[in-house]
């Protein structure tokens, strides 16, 4: 079975960002872009075609072979032959000869997926590209299977100012655009890899077979977006308001809750406006994103006049907290030896599985109720194999500081901290006593006691309190953007490791393909028609043993 | 029996040895005895000492290659004790051989663990943040009833 590279697929290997932009042998100088130096390239053009350009400089006459490196690990290979002709009485470069033009898969094994000849009239441009022949779209003859064309400067020229194209155009005048390159489908197992991402080019290895059981083989992986909000705003309903306020803004507030006019006293004790503020709290969302209009502000259904207050007219807010690529370090099994944990502000550090988050975009958010401090923390995270982004943990939190306004405020607030506390000191207590009464046990139920209220004192997240009660959040006094803390296991493998004994495969080869320093899992030996039992035996266990091809 | 006599440098580990060869002579009178008192058969043949130095041996009328031991001398003559090199005797058929690979060199798959790889005992941590987060400005938000 076979797969040709679609379009779309070799289009996404370009619009993936932290491509290397040029790995491989050569005599490349990525320092010059001058007239003298040769490379390759690649971009997309103004219709979001990718294309290679390839400028021939001071290339040595013979093979060259060049390779991107795409952030799937995926490389796209070039392989030209150059040859020295002369023109107007110059020595100049040009492209001699057939070029390869695919995926580098196992030690030079080439998978060629676009195989065509140049144009050997490229003397004059030095240069050439490349590109999927779907960039011309408008042309409804051309196919769109994945075949490529190589053309010259002038023709993308022409393209890059949105002039038409057409094939047939070879070579007249000193224009070229060649004949059409035939996309060639790749094996299965060479397709999986390419366009799943799986690629390790410098680590081949064979793909396992999903032989015996029952299954299905179909492991769907979905899409699970970001969590939203209620459809419903309780703001609405005008029981309540959220004002955006300053400190300017409360000192009117107070001013005028705490003024000396006999008869406004007699009617706010009459109708308590005080009673009518739920709360006053402190946050660190960035101003930004409360959105707000300006109003006088209500209490109840006493309004306080001559001075604008910022209200606030969505309830919910979005932090996005931007993202982390968590990139393998080792491109081994090491990478998912590795530790994760991330810290998030309001909630503390939480663990998070490598194969989770490794070799993918790593994303936080948090959604936040203005009206009760409520948040949830989601973290998710696209990985690079397969471009899913996927919601994988979500955390609540509270990220309200309420301020007590009033004498019931403040005890509510101390009452709650010094259960927390004395949680602790009676944790604590027990150790004590468990120590002195030789109980192990006890000692261990003190710790954890005492750890976890201290886990619960630093990251308490009280309840919003309608009443204005509350207690204090320890998380506006820590770090307040997330990150995460990688512990990398480090290796030390000696000189020559690879060649002394070799390391893992577990790939069926003939032993002639082969080379170098070789174990064996397990063979059949009867095909040593010439040896005795014991001769099988023994090269069987020389075999298992080490041997060197 | 015709042995070939060679001195080898190549690792007794390496199936084809014949790029690590180096040819000291041919006799055509060994006598071979397959097996003597310690179980390893034995070459005798006349002194020669160009083969003297010998480690390595072939022997055209059994197509088995030899490793040699220490020579004895013994009245002008050389006698060597020997041991079969099955890889090299074998190394055709070894070669056709479709084998599940355990480990290799050059053909790996570097995500398979590797309990041999030594791992020190200590891991390095680094911290990477986030772009951004809550803001370091503090905001009140003040909540009342009615409005």
């Amino acid at each position: 079975m076979s797969k040709s590279i679609s379009f779309d697929e070799w289009r996404n290997f370009f619009l993936a960002d932290d491509n290397e932009d040029y790995i491989g042998p050569g005599i490349w100088d990525p320092g010059q872009y001058d007239n003298k130096a040769s490379y390759v390239s690649y971009s997309l053009t103004r219709t979001g075609t990718p294309v290679f350009h390839i400028y021939a400089g001071d290339y040595e006459d013979g093979e060259h072979e060049f390779y991107f490196k795409f952030i799937n690990g995926a490389r796209i290979c070039f392989k030209i032959s150059v040859g020295t002709a002369s023109a107007g009485g110059l020595s100049i470069k040009v492209f001699t000869a057939s070029f390869h033009f695919g995926y580098k898969y196992i030690n030079g094994d080439y998978y060629n997926m676009v195989t065509g000849d140049l144009p050997l009239s490229v003397s004059g441009t030095q240069s050439c590209y490349i590109m999927p022949m779907n960039f011309l779209e408008h042309d409804d003859a051309l196919p769109s299977n994945g075949d490529f064309i190589i053309f010259g400067q002038s023709v993308m020229n022409d393209i890059n100012s949105g002039l038409p194209v057409s094939l047939g155009d070879d070579s007249p005048n000193g224009r070229f655009i060649s004949r059409r390159l035939t996309n060639v489908p790749l094996p299965d197992e060479v397709y999986d890899e390419l366009i799943n991402g799986n690629a390790k080019p410098d680590y081949p290895g064979e793909s396992s077979f999903p032989e015996g059981g029952d299954g299905s083989y179909y492991a769907p992986n979905e899409v699970v977006g970001w969590g939203g909000f209620p459809s419903i705003q309780p703001i609405d309903f005008g029981f309540t308001s959220i004002y955006h306020v300053d400190k300017y803004d409360m000192q009117d507030i107070s001013q005028w809750l705490w003024g000396n006019d006999f008869e406004q006293n007699i009617k706010k004790n009459y109708i308590s406006p005080f009673d009518n503020i739920v709360g006053l709290t402190m946050c660190c969302i960035p101003t930004n994103l409360i959105e707000t209009e300006s109003s006088a502000l209500k209490i109840g259904n006493v309004e306080l006049t001559g001075h604008s207050f910022n209200k606030v007219i969505n309830e919910y807010v979005s932090l996005y907290c931007g993202y982390i690529d968590v990139n393998e370090y080792w491109q081994s099994f090491l990478d998912y030896e590795a530790n994760y944990t991330i810290f998030l502000p309001y909630i503390g550090y939480r663990s998070l599985k490598t194969d989770d988050i490794l070799h993918g975009r790593l994303e936080v958010k948090y959604n936040i109720d203005l009206l009760t401090g409520s948040a949830v923390c989601q973290i998710a995270s696209t990985s690079f194999s397969d471009g899913v982004f996927r919601v994988l943990y979500t955390f609540p939190c509270n990220i309200y500081y309420n301020v007590a306004i009033s004498g019931a405020n403040f005890m509510s607030m101390y009452n709650q901290q010094l259960s927390s506390t004395v949680h602790g000191l009676q944790s604590a207590a027990n150790i004590v006593t468990s120590a002195a009464t030789k109980d192990p046990v006890g000692v261990l139920n003190g710790v954890i006691g005492a750890v976890t209220a201290n886990r619960e004192y630093q990251t308490a997240k009280p309840d919003y309190s309608r009443g204005g009660n509350n207690g204090g959040n320890s998380g506006s006094f820590s770090i307040r953007h997330p990150y995460i803390i990688q512990s990398l296991p480090i290796q030390r493998a000696p000189d020559n490791y690879r060649s002394l004994q070799g390391v893992p495969s577990m790939i069926t080869r003939q032993l002639k393909n082969l080379s170098g320093y070789t174990e064996i899992e397990c063979v059949v030996v009867d095909t040593l028609n010439h040896c005795s039992p014991d001769e099988k035996d023994a090269i069987l266990n020389m075999l298992k043993g080490g041997v060197y091809l | 029996m015709t042995f070939t006599f060679y001195a080898n440098i190549a690792d007794n580990r390496v199936v084809d040895k014949t790029g690590a060869l180096t040819q000291l002579g041919t006799s055509k009178s060994v006598i071979f005895k397959a097996d003597n008192d310690n179980g390893s058969p034995t070459l005798e043949l006349a002194y020669d000492a160009t083969i003297l130095h010998a480690n390595y041996a072939y022997c055209s009328d059994n197509g088995y290659y030899y490793y040699l031991g220490e020579p004895v001398l013994s009245q002008q003559r050389i006698i060597f004790s020997a041991s079969v090199d099955l890889l090299m005797t074998f190394k055709s058929e070894i070669d056709n051989l479709t084998c599940i690979i355990a480990r290799q060199e050059n053909v790996f798959n570097a995500y398979l663990k590797d309990d041999r790889m030594p791992i020190i005992n200590k891991q390095d941590v680094n911290t990477i943040n986030f772009p951004s987060g809550f803001s370091d400005t503090d905001s009140m938000i003040l909540i009342v009833n009615g409005g």
